[in-house]
């Protein structure tokens, strides 16, 4: 590894952020926030904590790219 | 004129802009297989973008997607769930995968796995396990597409026909213009979509309920059960935890390694295209909201249709809508239709000669005459498909789920390629095998589906233990070669 461990610790980063989205949407995270009130934007909590989900994986993913990332983009 | 006759014009103007842009995006593709297939790695991000987000949204979304909303309520935010995660693995290997592709001109999954396991087995396997997925696939895409025609033209023009006229546009221009017509067409094809999809998500219910808010206020009145996870299954009764949650797990798993998609990594332009592409997809599921309020809007306004599939084409062409509006509606259908069938006829064919054809029968081939035999098999495979979709009682659904199951399997395979150096070609074909198998099984036998989980779950646990059990028993794999791929 010719790097110090700054990557090394990113990615871990990055595998424990998909593992916490992944596992908010399924049994048993899920269910704490399955519920039909209050309504958001007209939807069931439901359905809305699936939009935040969608928006947290996002700017997640975002952030990730622009702030934490390495500039190792590969070839031009 | 007649409404109908409007309403066909509508999508015949359709499919002629659709085969005009397939046509005009092939003027750069050669007769050379990595232009043919990989687009000579040249595609952008918002390209990619819209090659990844309709080839997903297939008949499945836009007929399916509302159905299992109006039948089974939330169960259906598993769809949301799984398109939301399932390509951010890509994050992590695609640009590896991407590098290597440069790096030996891989077009194909299996001819990085093929290489990095010094195994033509292992590809003649991915090969055989991706057609069985694909046939069933596309054949739901194509008898989708027909049921649109059929429905549009009031039942003048048969299913057949409707299957025919569809698919002969997406053949010419796939046969022409290669990976560049499916990616042009997709790109005209998923703004159409979206569009659609915005208008007739927010029109429908604030026609049929006063809005999206009243309508969720009758729906948890009358039928609360429809609004929380994890909904009903497909009989009507309460779905499990288990097998909702496991449902995500095996959609998400197989998405990012679906052949069809995977090979589009190595289209990408440069590695940061890539990675944008993954960013972005996520907001590509916000379409998927319009798609289930459709769905659920029937629900108390159309009770009882049957099949369920055809409760977007129900509500469009029973509420007296202008007609453009019910053109557009099939316009947008057809599309999801065309522009998933479109990129798996593409992968099919180059799948049967480069990693089949080629390997099996004959290796060395030239440029000109391998395009040209992957130009056939795309007529070919289309012909396949279009023959199930019309003569055969096979159940596809059923196919379907099972080789959801089985293309997850592929996904340790992909990890173990890159990350592990350990694995051997006996470990991971051995899992493989494994997995397929036991998915197998476990769908034949119901009484083995625990508390509803998916079939596929129990292959991937088999697969892996396999793979690294076999593994550690075999012989290492030469340093120096492992290397290339795994990064050390």
């Amino acid at each position: 590894m010719k790097s110090t461990n700054k990557p090394a610790r990113n990615s871990r980063i990055f595998v424990l952020f998909f593992a916490a989205v992944f596992l908010a949407t399924i049994w048993p995270i899920y269910p704490i926030f399955n519920s039909i009130f209050p309504f958001v934007l007209g939807m069931p909590f439901s359905l809305f904590y699936q939009m935040v989900l969608v928006a947290i994986t996002f700017f997640g993913l975002l952030i990730f790219h622009y702030f934490l990332s390495t500039n190792e983009d590969g070839p031009r | 004129m007649d409404y109908w006759v409007i309403v066909f014009i509508i999508t015949i103007g359709y499919l002629v802009l659709s085969l005009l842009i397939g046509l005009l995006s092939g003027r750069k593709t050669s007769a050379n297989p990595e232009s043919y297939v990989a687009g000579n790695r040249t595609i952008g991000f918002l390209v990619l973008y819209f090659i990844m987000g309709s080839s997903i949204f297939s008949a499945f979304a836009f007929l399916g997607g509302p159905g299992w909303a109006y039948s089974r309520g939330a169960a259906a935010f598993y769809i949301i769930s799984y398109t939301m995660i399932g390509l951010v693995p890509w994050y992590i290997f695609g640009p590896q995968v991407a590098k290597l592709g440069r790096k030996f001109g891989y077009v194909t999954q299996a001819q990085l796995f093929a290489h990095r396991y010094r195994s033509r087995y292992i590809s003649a396997l991915l090969a055989i396990i991706s057609l069985v997925a694909f046939i069933p696939y596309l054949t739901l895409q194509m008898q989708g597409a027909g049921y649109v025609f059929s429905v549009v033209t009031e039942g003048r023009m048969p299913v057949w026909a409707g299957a025919m006229l569809a698919y002969g546009v997406v053949l010419i221009y796939v046969f022409r213009s290669g990976v560049m017509g499916v990616a042009w067409t997709n790109t005209f094809q998923g703004i159409l979509m979206m569009a659609l999809a915005w208008c007739l998500g927010l029109y429908l219910p604030y026609k049929l309920h006063g809005g999206i808010g009243p309508m969720f206020e009758k729906l948890a009145a009358t039928v609360p059960e429809m609004l929380q996870a994890p909904g009903l299954n497909a009989t009507g009764d309460p779905w499990t935890w288990g097998g909702y949650s496991s449902a995500i797990v095996i959609s998400a798993l197989g998405f990012s390694v679906w052949p069809h998609y995977f090979m589009k990594i190595y289209t990408a332009r440069d590695i940061r295209t890539l990675k944008q592409t993954v960013i972005f997809y996520p907001t590509f599921q916000v379409f998927l909201l319009p798609i289930l309020f459709i769905g659920f809007a029937g629900i108390l306004a159309f009770p009882n249709v049957q099949p369920v599939d055809a409760i977007l084409p129900t509500i469009v062409t029973s509420m007296g809508l202008p007609a453009i509006v019910v053109g557009l509606f099939c316009a947008g259908a057809l599309a999801a239709s065309m522009s998933t069938g479109d990129a798996i006829v593409h992968a099919a064919a180059s799948i049967l000669v480069k990693d089949l054809y080629k390997v099996l029968v004959r290796n060395h081939l030239d440029d000109h005459s391998e395009t040209k035999l992957i130009r056939f098999l795309v007529i070919a495979v289309g012909a396949v498909a279009y023959y199930f979709a019309i003569y055969s009682d096979l159940s596809l659904v059923y196919l379907l789920l099972l080789s959801y199951g089985a293309i997850a399997q592929i996904f340790p395979v992909v990890i173990a390629a890159l990350y592990w150096p350990r694995s051997t070609p006996t470990g991971v074909l051995g899992g493989l095998i494994a997995g397929c198998l036991v998915t197998l099984i476990w769908n034949i036998a119901p009484s083995l589906q625990w508390q509803g989980i998916h079939p596929g779950v129990w292959g991937i646990a088999a697969n892996i233990v396999t793979m690294v059990v076999v593994s550690l028993t075999g012989r290492p794999m030469d340093k120096t070669h492992v290397e290339l791929f795994v990064r050390a």
